[in-house]
């Protein structure tokens, strides 16, 4: 389903070249979930952003169900984006300005839905979640837990295909990781292809997972 | 030199318009040079980001184009006042003709221009290896000069007009001729007749090829349209039927809609009848889509990506059969109701 080929991402700042990816290769069937291991500077965002389509590759090749999505113009990988992929944010990246259902339903703004549709659809998610009381509160009055069980929220509103998270268990307490992990080992239920980084090895989704990739200094050892 | 409220606003929207056409024409030829669609460098996906502001930026142009065209001729209708001998438009346009006729024209060209440019980007937008990218970049330095040749020409007309006398149509059109002359400007029905022949022969060609897209499934029954020389003979075809409809205009047409039977001038006609300005309006966009059809699907990467776009061709030809259609109805109409 998903097929990566070799590759090499290099990051330039003035004269500094920054290898964050070097030659690597990986593949992923659907509903597989998938764990990125590693040291941090490893290249684990890095290879979860150019799957999740914000970043592109420097040398080497990505596949997507059988295309070639490496030199896709913009327009074409924001519309995969949003039609394939949902992403959680290590730092939830929530707009602290709007409401909890708010933030929810962004991904369904370009889609040109009405208020209500997108409310009536951010709810069904929130009551999912358990959030349903925190529905109109600011997303800066949330709890760190309660933030990223929206940043999840957000990611499934549009009922994506493949679910990448970075670090979601990293930023939140002890009791919500249960929380999050039973939410990871329904979308996995559901058929959903998961993949996520972590530091390092987390109990609460070990017996979830299909295939470990160990990174450092950009490489899959 | 003569300046009012109108003139100023057309000079005002065309200095934008000459920014506008002279910033993309620069840009699209950098772009152009540059582009590779296969590299992975950060300077293309730079270069995708500039292709993105100038289709926002070609976009603004269309409309500012669109809005000038009226802009254009009330500000040659205001001058009417202050040209001796002057009537009409034809007064007007003959202090500078024929350099103000050109003017005119490319007051119509140009946004034909800007839309077949934005309808090629539609077309290249709808598939990943945008196909028509270099054609479209390279197609905005020719449209940049075509705009500063039509700025040169519009303020040496507002700002170096002579103070003379000049002949308007009255004394242009209405006065008997002879010989072949006569044939081609008197009040004949040759033109009339001939405008519909071509203009039904148009349609005909329309509705035989959305019914033989519609059918065929093999490319190669498709290649004759696709080629260089149907694109040729297709555009000529479509200016032989623009000049006639023009000589019918100014013949016959004229002449029954204002009226005035021995009144010929086709810009008194679109400043008093609306719905021969309507109808001209929607035959021009009609023609000006078909042209644009053929210029598409002659292309040689069109036909690479043929199956990705041929739905969107087919929308396209049947808003040029629209569009002609629309217009024709609305001139017979007029017309049968003034025989």
């Amino acid at each position: 389903m998903i097929k990566i080929e070799n590759v090499t991402k290099n990051y330039e700042s003035g004269k500094v070249r920054i290898n964050a990816l070097d030659n690597v290769s990986v593949e992923i069937e659907r509903g597989e979930f998938v764990v990125l291991n590693g040291p941090s500077g490893s290249g684990k965002t890095t290879l979860l952003n150019i799957i999740g389509l914000l970043t592109r590759v420097t040398s080497g090749r990505l596949w997507m169900e059988n295309q070639e999505v490496s030199h896709y113009p913009d327009h074409f990988l924001s519309a995969l984006r949003r039609e394939k992929t949902g992403f959680i944010f290590q730092q939830f990246n929530l707009l602290p300005g709007y409401t909890t259902w708010e933030n929810v339903s962004l991904p369904l703004l370009p889609m040109g839905m009405s208020e209500k549709t997108r409310r009536t659809m951010a709810m069904k998610l929130l009551e999912e979640l358990n959030l349903e009381t925190r529905a109109d509160f600011m997303a800066n009055e949330l709890s760190g837990g309660e933030q990223q069980r929206v940043a999840i929220a957000r990611a499934l509103i549009n009922d994506p295909e493949i679910i990448l998270a970075d670090e979601p268990l990293s930023n939140i307490d002890t009791g919500h990781v249960t929380i999050v992990a039973d939410i990871l080992a329904e979308l996995k239920r559901r058929g959903k292809t998961i993949i996520t980084s972590f530091h390092h090895s987390q109990a609460q989704v070990d017996k979830l997972v299909d295939k470990t990739f160990r990174f450092d200094s950009g490489r899959v050892l | 030199m003569i300046l009012n409220s109108y003139i100023i606003t057309y000079l005002v929207c065309s200095s934008l318009s000459l920014f506008i056409g002279l910033a993309v024409a620069f840009n699209g030829f950098r772009i152009w040079r540059k582009w590779d669609i296969t590299s992975h460098a950060d300077a293309q996906y730079r270069l995708e980001k500039e292709v993105y502001l100038i289709i926002t930026i070609v976009s603004l142009g269309f409309f500012l184009r669109i809005l000038m065209v009226p802009l254009w001729f009330w500000s040659l209708y205001s001058m009417i006042i202050s040209i001796p001998g002057a009537m009409c438009l034809v007064g007007v346009h003959n202090v500078n003709a024929p350099y103000s006729y050109v003017a005119s024209a490319l007051k119509l060209i140009l946004p034909a221009l800007y839309a077949y440019w934005l309808i090629l980007n539609l077309l290249d937008r709808k598939v990943a290896t945008q196909p028509f990218m270099k054609q479209k970049l390279m197609f905005l330095p020719p449209l940049g000069i075509l705009i500063v040749i039509e700025t040169i020409l519009d303020i040496s007309f507002f700002f170096s007009t002579p103070p003379r006398q000049v002949s308007c149509c009255t004394s242009l059109f209405d006065i008997p001729r002879e010989g072949v002359v006569q044939i081609v400007t008197e009040a004949t029905w040759i033109w009339v007749v001939l405008f519909y022949v071509l203009a039904f022969f148009v349609v005909g060609e329309i509705i035989y090829f959305l019914f033989f897209q519609k059918r065929s499934t093999s490319p190669g029954k498709e290649r004759w349209f696709g080629n260089k020389s149907a694109m040729f003979m297709q555009t000529l075809v479509i200016i032989v039927l623009f000049v006639v409809y023009i000589l019918a205009l100014h013949t016959k047409i004229s002449p029954l809609f204002l009226g005035l039977p021995f009144h010929h001038c086709i810009f008194c006609l679109g400043q008093e009848v609306w719905d021969a300005l309507l109808s001209f309006s929607m035959i021009f966009i009609g023609l000006c889509l078909f042209v644009v059809y053929f210029w598409v699907i002659s292309s040689s990467k069109y036909r690479e990506v043929n199956p990705l776009l041929s739905e969107k061709m087919v929308r396209l030809l049947k808003w040029s059969g629209c569009m002609l259609a629309g217009g024709l109805i609305i001139m017979s109409i007029h017309l049968l109701l003034v025989i």
